[in-house]
């Protein structure tokens, strides 16, 4: 099975029909987070979507804001973040601007979320079973037996043995493979549309994290759920996701498919983080690499914020902030000279 | 079951049998009950030459890292014996050839942040070791050396008096390679050295390595747990399962032509950032098994697409199947597509 290989012809990309209903909309997203060293920009003026059963990947180096856009998404940003503006529209519905009780029926039910670190996600004082029946339980009123039942299907669902058996077991008695199971089975247990994933398997061996990416790729394909996945591994966006966004600095620089985007990346960004990685397939002398690090989100450089490491960088690129621009359908980058340089 | 070649004035480091094992006791109310071992590093055998990159991967838990320790004689060997340039390393009686043995040999960490003393500075971190190794040194002496160490690994003089927590991990890191590097040592074990930075930072540092490797003309054991990276790095690619070795071979020859069908699953489930390439996919079964209770037979038969009765009966032999190319399993997998 191969989710990249279909799908992805750039013409018939963009043509409004089923397929391309847009289920989630983000414009211009600003969450700032007032600490006491000052206010941090972590995401500033972030606008993307994820149409129905998509899976969009979201990729940066640490520090970017891809977490905080997530978790933006469905208001779930703490004090001392304050999401200061943008909308995030959900079938037409502006998530920002629901109310509590409102948004608690959207979280877990239509969105769910799973995190990197399986362990603290999960509560340790409570049983497996319990976990997940209660999120059926909330959302749907069912007794607590019958969500015990639906809890075991799902855990068989997603690949954990002697899931009768297991399921009165706590989280510590699982291994990290298996606790992010737990975690994807609770977060499919009410058939959401969309399935947030942040960096659901940077803290598992290669061998598992390919295990899990395989049981989220085939949910999404069976049950034509949307996926936004976090990751700051390229390869995972190239083997698993139908378009990318790239983020950088709090913006997000570019975005297309993922076809499109490994073999004609725009942004000058793009271009360094894919010369970066040390690849399997390939024998690289030596790496290419960026000066300098990622910015100070507190004091970040104006204009564009990639600038000050950017090879091309002209006058203007300190002066002027770029804008999300259309290359071709459905690519775009913010960068002021894409059209001008080459791969 | 040692079925390596004998050994030639070409190799730096020569492990015969290796074994670590952890002892686990229970504690009871008057004494502790030994219940078993945690097999870390189990017969192990290998030769390291002079002047190589040797890549040794293998998942968490693997023993890596135990065996990149007890190489350093960090951790006491429970069997066999580690040779470094002639020398038993276990067996070194005083102080002065313990002191020869480390500076031979040195260490770069994975974790930037808890391998630098914060209550030093840079210079005082690497100065340290001058104090130790080269007692003659004047204090100017010494201070002229942290320089040029510190300006050979991409820094600058004036970041000598700063503290640890000042430094971003890619420049801590850098500081732990130049303090690797004071005493001019033969051999470098960098255990997870680039795991904890991000692929640009990444980059620089495993481009550092790579020049320092060649202008002192040092022998690096690298390991880590990204085979992407031990790929771009290493000469020859060893891989390890619940501590044993299963597969050893030249890193081309490792990626294009495994054998041993955990290599392949390994190889398999590492991404390609290239989303052209339709790759098979070989999803392994299960977790890894424990490395208390082992599986009798082949370690990997519990979670192997190939088991046979064999694999449960007998363990397989480390053999050299075609020059170089070393595997531990009774039916070593021929590969008709490529992986990558």
């Amino acid at each position: 099975m191969n989710i990249v290989e279909q799908n992805i012809n750039e013409d018939d990309i963009g043509i409004p029909n089923q397929e391309n209903e847009i289920l989630i909309e983000v414009k211009d997203l600003t969450t700032y987070f007032y600490t006491e060293f000052g206010i941090v920009r972590a995401v500033d003026g972030v606008s993307f979507h994820i149409k129905k059963g998509e899976f969009f990947g979201l990729v940066g180096e640490s520090g970017c804001g891809k977490t905080v856009t997530a978790l933006s998404c469905i208001n779930l940003v703490r004090f001392p973040g304050i999401i200061e503006g943008g909308q995030v529209l959900y079938k037409g519905k502006n998530i920002l601007e629901l109310k509590d009780k409102d948004i608690r029926k959207i979280r877990g039910a239509e969105i769910s979320m799973i995190f990197q670190d399986p362990l603290s996600s999960l509560n340790p004082v409570f049983t497996v079973g319990e976990q997940i029946a209660e999120v059926i339980r909330l959302h749907e009123g069912v007794k607590k037996d019958e969500a015990i039942e639906r809890a075991i299907k799902l855990m068989k669902s997603v690949g954990i043995p002697l899931a009768r058996e297991r399921v009165n077991d706590y989280p510590h008695q699982f291994s990290g493979g298996m606790r992010q199971r737990v975690m994807i089975s609770r977060a499919l247990s009410c058939n959401p549309s969309l399935l947030i994933a942040d960096e659901p398997t940077t803290a598992l061996d290669v061998t598992i994290q390919a295990q899990i990416l395989e049981i989220i790729r085939t949910l999404q394909t069976d049950y034509g759920m949307s996926v936004l996945l976090i990751t700051h591994n390229l390869g995972i966006i190239a083997e698993n996701c139908q378009r990318v966004g790239v983020m950088y600095g709090g913006h997000i620089v570019e975005t297309a498919s993922v076809k499109i985007i490994f073999k004609d990346p725009r942004h000058p960004y793009t271009q360094a983080l894919m010369a970066a990685i040390p690849r399997l397939d390939e024998s690289i002398e030596k790496l290419q690499t960026l000066p300098g690090s990622v910015p100070d989100l507190i004091d970040p450089p104006t204009g564009c914020r990639f600038h000050p490491r950017c090879q091309y960088a002209k006058q203007t690129c300190s002066e002027l902030v770029p804008v999300l621009e259309k290359w071709t359908k459905e690519h775009m980058v913010a960068c002021h000279f894409h059209k001008e340089f080459n791969k | 079951m040692v079925t390596i070649t004998q050994s030639s004035d070409n190799n730096l480091l020569e492990l015969r049998n290796l074994s670590k094992l952890f002892p686990i006791y229970v504690k009871g109310v008057v004494r502790k009950t030994l219940i078993g071992y945690i097999h870390a590093v189990d017969d192990v055998s290998l030769d390291i030459k002079k002047g190589e990159i040797f890549g040794l991967v293998g998942e968490s838990g693997c023993g890596k890292t135990t065996l990149g320790r007890v190489i350093l004689n960090l951790l006491p060997k429970t069997k066999g014996e580690v040779t470094f340039d002639g020398s038993k390393i276990h067996e070194l009686k005083s102080r002065k050839e313990e002191l020869w043995f480390r500076k031979q040999a040195q260490l770069i960490f994975q974790d930037p942040y808890l391998s630098l003393n914060p209550r030093l500075t840079v210079s005082g971190i690497i100065e340290e070791v001058f104090i130790i190794h080269n007692r003659g040194m004047t204090k100017k002496e010494r201070r002229e050396r942290v320089n040029q160490l510190l300006n050979l690994c991409g820094l600058e003089d004036y970041h000598a008096l700063r503290y640890p927590h000042e430094f971003s991990g890619g420049q801590r890191q850098r500081i732990g390679i130049a303090r690797a590097l004071a005493v001019e040592p033969q051999l470098i074990v960098a255990d997870e050295p680039v795991s904890a930075l991000d692929v640009a930072v990444q980059a620089q540092i495993l481009n550092l390595l790579k020049d320092i490797k060649k202008r002192f003309n040092l022998t690096y054991i690298f390991i880590a747990h990204d085979l992407s990276v031990v790929r771009h790095i290493s000469d020859r690619i060893a891989v390890m399962y619940l501590g044993r070795i299963v597969e050893l071979a030249p890193a081309e020859e490792f990626v294009s032509k495994p054998r041993h069908p955990y290599t392949q699953a390994l190889i398999a489930a590492i991404p390609i950032p290239d989303p052209t390439k339709d790759r098979k996919r070989i999803i392994l079964i299960g977790d890894v098994a424990s490395p208390i209770n082992l599986p009798s037979g082949c370690r990997f038969r519990t979670r192997c697409n190939f088991a046979k009765q064999k694999c449960s009966e007998e363990e397989p032999k480390f053999e050299e199947i075609t020059p170089g190319h070393f595997v531990a399993c009774h039916f070593p997998v021929e590969l008709t597509e490529s992986l990558i």
